[in-house]
């Protein structure tokens, strides 16, 4: 067959996977109003970086003047950075924040990691996806919520500074409102959301615009000295589960093994996890994960046993995951030496869900000085810890 | 071209669908690539007075899409299997459901610049020239990413395109 033929051949192909696809358009004003809306934008924010700019250096000037021994205004403040968007969002005392990474299933698109922070001590909103969208619950009339959503779209040669519009009611809460704003950098733009109950006092409002206004992109791959927060990642497809785990650890992107059963869920580690290789001892092992693991490393795997049956031979879910959770009575298991695995501490623990059925295998593997280091030893059973599964 | 918003709105309902498609071979994310478009001719907009022709409004859009692309992450096989696989609704569907996710599969295996030069040339049709234009690299380069792709996808859809 001829180049040309072939690579025709080529084109057809690629048409025919996506001729089913036949989105219907959008408004076309509402296109060209966010065209122009962005170009008042940039100067908007041109303006704004002026504005900013005069008035840091007019305060700094009434700073200068007042007397010594004045403290902050209001509580000290904090921030942190998520290794896999680069961002730093100041958090003030009486906030708390919440870093966390969605897939909403098949077929939806998938929601990077993003923060919230929110002023309410007992509601736990971390599974707010975006503003307009019902709230849980426990969400109080009186709580602030600021959301950091990485934007798609190209970054900025000029860092450009948070310029919010205007307040938007939420027609899917009552009394709540929102409005918005986008900061950029060269590495990226996000998109700050304000949003507040109807009863929000004017401090927590005044608290909440310090933050947004304080969200920065981190130009570097090199992260600030941070607080690091815990990841929280969903996966809301057709066999739900959530966990959560340390920023900067490594959650895998696409499965390490070809299981099929069992099918491996989540692998988590504190170092890049490559896919593929040959099994060390166990054909349910990803062996370049383990092959790449150091002393200090630790690594994670859930699998999910589909067989029939499976689930009444499991043991329940422990009450704690530790190393001695799958161990039964054989004595070499709880220090992790029983699997045979050269150079590593290595549990599997076999279990089942009570609130789902679902039945599962966790495997985890520690390098000797992670053993030894109580924080990191730990780190990995507090993981299967967070584990949920079901909706 | 007269430079209306009638004019705007004619090629943005022509075109919307197609450089979709683009996108969604290149990001393999249906999801993504409508919004990807819908910025890409939203960028379109403040600049239309400026353009000559469809075609050269068509090329600002595919250039600015396929930026879009590079910014945005790639989907890892397994959401795109996931995806593409979805609830067939007979059987024809189904079947053609499973070539789509061959297809998917296959061009989630190379890279997005291999992506890119083989939808732009193979799949919109544009030449090599252009195509160097709108990924801003030399075309001997795309002509690499061209060569590449192409193998790779072939040898991934071998069995596919034997079939015919």
């Amino acid at each position: 067959m001829k180049t040309d033929e072939r690579d025709e051949r080529l084109g057809l192909t690629l048409d025919e996977a996506v001729t089913h696809l036949r989105p219907d358009p959008p408004d076309p004003g509402r296109v060209m109003r966010r065209g122009s809306g962005r170009r008042m934008g940039i100067v908007a924010a041109s303006v704004a970086m002026v504005a900013v700019f005069v008035g840091a250096v007019g305060f700094a000037a009434i700073q200068v003047g007042k007397e010594a021994g004045n403290g902050p205004a209001t509580g000290s403040s904090d921030t942190f950075a998520s290794p896999d968007f680069r961002w730093t969002v100041p958090v003030l005392d009486g906030w708390r924040a919440f870093a966390t990474r969605t897939v909403r299933g098949p077929g939806a698109m998938i929601r990077d990691l993003r923060s919230t922070l929110v002023t309410d001590s007992a509601a736990d909103l971390r599974g707010v996806q975006s503003v307009a969208s019902p709230l849980p619950v426990d969400a109080a009339a009186s709580d602030v919520i600021v959301l950091v959503d990485p934007f798609v779209g190209t970054g900025s040669s000029e860092p450009t500074t948070l310029a919010l519009g205007v307040d938007r009611d939420d027609d899917a809460n009552a009394g709540w409102t929102w409005r918005d704003g986008k900061v950029c950098a060269a590495t990226g733009c996000a998109r700050v959301y304000l949003w507040h109950g109807p009863s929000a006092g004017a401090s927590a409002l005044d608290e909440a615009m310090r933050i947004a206004e304080g969200v920065r992109p981190v130009e570097t791959r090199t992260e600030p000295s941070m607080v690091v927060p815990t990841v929280l990642f969903q996966d809301l497809g057709q066999d739900p589960f959530s966990v959560e785990y340390p920023a900067g650890w490594t959650l895998a992107e696409e499965p390490l093994t070809d299981l099929i059963d069992p099918r491996e869920i989540v692998s988590i580690g504190t170092f890049p996890l490559r896919p593929g290789g040959a099994a060390p001892t166990d054909a349910f092992l990803p062996g370049n994960a383990i092959a790449d693991m150091g002393p200090g490393d630790v690594f994670l795997t859930v699998q999910e046993r589909r067989t029939p049956g499976t689930a009444a031979r499991y043991p329940g879910r422990p009450a704690q995951f530790g190393p001695d959770a799958g161990c039964g009575s054989d004595p070499a298991c709880p220090d992790g030496t029983s699997l045979g695995i050269e150079g590593l501490r290595a549990w599997w623990i076999p279990f089942t869900d009570p609130s789902t059925g679902r039945a599962f295998y966790a495997f985890v593997a520690m390098g000797e000085d992670a053993y030894r280091d109580p924080a990191r030893s730990s780190a990995a059973w507090t993981i299967l810890d967070s584990m949920t599964f079901g909706s | 071209m007269v430079a209306d918003r009638e004019g705007f709105e004619r090629f943005f309902r022509e075109r919307y669908a197609r450089v979709v498609r683009a996108c969604a071979l290149v990001t393999l994310d249906t999801a993504a690539a409508e919004e990807i478009a819908a910025e890409a001719f939203s960028r379109l907009w403040p600049r239309w007075n400026r353009m000559q022709n469809d075609d050269h409004a068509g090329g600002y859009v595919y250039t600015t899409a396929m930026r879009l692309c590079s910014k945005r992450r790639t989907r890892s096989r397994r959401e795109v299997i996931g995806d593409v696989a979805e609830r067939p609704a007979d059987r024809d569907e189904a079947s053609a459901a499973l070539d789509r996710q061959e297809v998917f599969s296959a061009l989630a295996l190379i890279s997005l610049r291999q992506r890119q030069a083989v939808v732009l040339r193979d799949w919109a049709g544009f030449d090599t020239d252009d195509v160097a234009e709108m990924l801003g690299m030399r075309p001997s380069t795309v002509r690499v990413h061209l060569s590449r792709g192409r193998e790779a996808l072939r040898e991934r859809l071998a069995v596919k395109e034997n079939d015919r």
